[in-house]
């Protein structure tokens, strides 16, 4: 009489292992889903392996990969030919290899896609900034800044360096957000510093981790049309973050 | 009543209902005249908090040679405060309003008296200018309120009730 289970509970390769330690002749028969592999132990080694219309040493390599599944064993069936040759710690080892190889290539796929996905959000957040560069009067620059002060995207129409200013404005911003917070002025919406030469706006998205800044000519700039086209493109920002 | 004080009385009558608080302060923070017509909102904190923010507009202004600071505006999801320089930078003038004010008649009566407030500062009250206390470096952080002891903030912003 033989032994059934789950591959949740005990895994191919420890199967494996324990059969190849009894010199009997076994038959291992594993389900996953639609898939049916069958495995042969004889004189405490692995012999015959068959999936899908495959035999030999890749069924093996393929059911090591199986974290889900079905088991059953059945003691006293030989095996109906001999397709498998390596030990059977050898074959363990290199099926170990080939998953850990899989393993790397798929996290090496997901960064790809992944780094594909941040091209296309960075890419969105120019085209934002570019077409907010077109609705404001007096246009200098724009930034989405990270309450670190670092950029996440930038557009600039003159030789303005978006880094240094955003870095300077996320310090005044910060200590205007805790001055608010500490006067119980309610929750601070945007700030407007009134310069000689600009009009800088600083608006936090939801979740105050970003704020979308602009700077206009001041003697160009328009305050209203401002203070409008920093609430509609801190939204549209807003609605292009990942959630 | 002295003259700094009733401008700043007359400025709070143009304002009406949405007058929250105003102060004109020196540098230091210390405030020379104004007050506040809420109870719950210290003029006094309001001017020493915006004295710091008003000295790192300056230097931020500075170093991405925008020129000279005018205003710094604020709004918040209950009011608008507004800070101005007079003058020589010896002085700021920050005016706290409700936010169902509306923003374009608040900065243009803050443009119309700015001039008499200016003119209303007695002479005697030399302050450094931003410049000069620039010389120092700033210290952006502001340490947290201790609790205070409970006081009457009545000034002579607050409508008397008979």
């Amino acid at each position: 009489m033989g032994i059934n289970g789950n591959l949740k509970d005990i895994s191919f390769a420890d199967l494996v292992q324990m059969h190849c330690m009894d010199p009997r002749s076994s038959r291992m028969t594993l389900t996953n889903g639609e898939l049916r592999g069958v495995t042969y132990f004889a004189n405490g080694q692995l012999v015959h392996a068959a999936m899908a219309g495959k035999t030999g040493e890749e069924v093996v390599f393929e059911l090591l990969g199986w974290t889900n599944g079905e088991f059953e064993v059945d003691n006293d069936i030989a095996a109906p030919q001999r397709t498998i040759n390596r030990m059977w710690s050898g074959l363990l080892l290199e099926g170990a290899k080939r998953l850990d190889e899989q393993e790397k290539q798929r996290k090496k796929n997901e960064k790809v896609n992944g780094e594909s996905e941040d091209n296309k959000m960075s890419q969105k957040f120019d085209e934002i900034l570019t077409s907010l560069s077109g609705e404001v009067s007096g246009y200098i620059a724009s930034a989405l800044v990270g309450i670190d002060g670092l950029n996440i995207a930038s557009h600039t129409m003159g030789t303005v360096d978006p880094e240094v200013v955003s870095a300077q404005i996320t310090t005044l911003f910060r200590l205007v957000d805790t001055s608010v917070e500490k006067l119980g002025a309610g929750i601070l919406e945007d700030n407007l510093l009134s310069t000689e030469k600009a009009y800088i706006i600083k608006r936090f998205l939801p979740g105050k981790e970003y704020f979308l800044a602009i700077a206009v000519n001041r003697r160009e700039g328009n305050l209203g049309n401002l203070r409008m086209m920093s609430k509609m493109y801190t939204d549209q920002l807003s609605k292009a973050m990942p959630h | 009543m002295t003259k700094l004080e009733q401008v700043l009385q007359q400025f709070k009558s143009e304002m009406g209902a949405d007058f929250v608080s105003t102060d004109v302060v020196g540098m230091d923070g210390i405030s020379i005249a104004g007050g506040s017509a809420d109870p719950n909102f210290s003029a006094s904190d309001a001017a020493a908090r915006f004295a710091e923010i008003m000295k790192l507009a300056v230097k931020v202004s500075n170093k991405i040679d925008s020129g000279k600071v005018d205003d710094n505006l604020v709004t918040t999801t209950k009011d608008y405060i507004i800070s101005r320089f007079l003058g020589d930078g010896s002085f700021y003038w920050v005016v706290v309003a409700s936010n169902n004010a509306t923003l374009g008649t608040m900065r243009m009566l803050m443009n119309e008296f700015a001039p008499q407030i200016l003119a209303a500062i007695p002479q005697v009250a030399t302050a450094p200018t931003v410049e000069q206390v620039l010389e120092k470096p700033i210290d952006a952080k502001i340490e947290p309120e201790k609790v205070k002891p409970a006081r009457d903030r009545a000034s002579f912003w607050a409508d008397k009730k008979n």
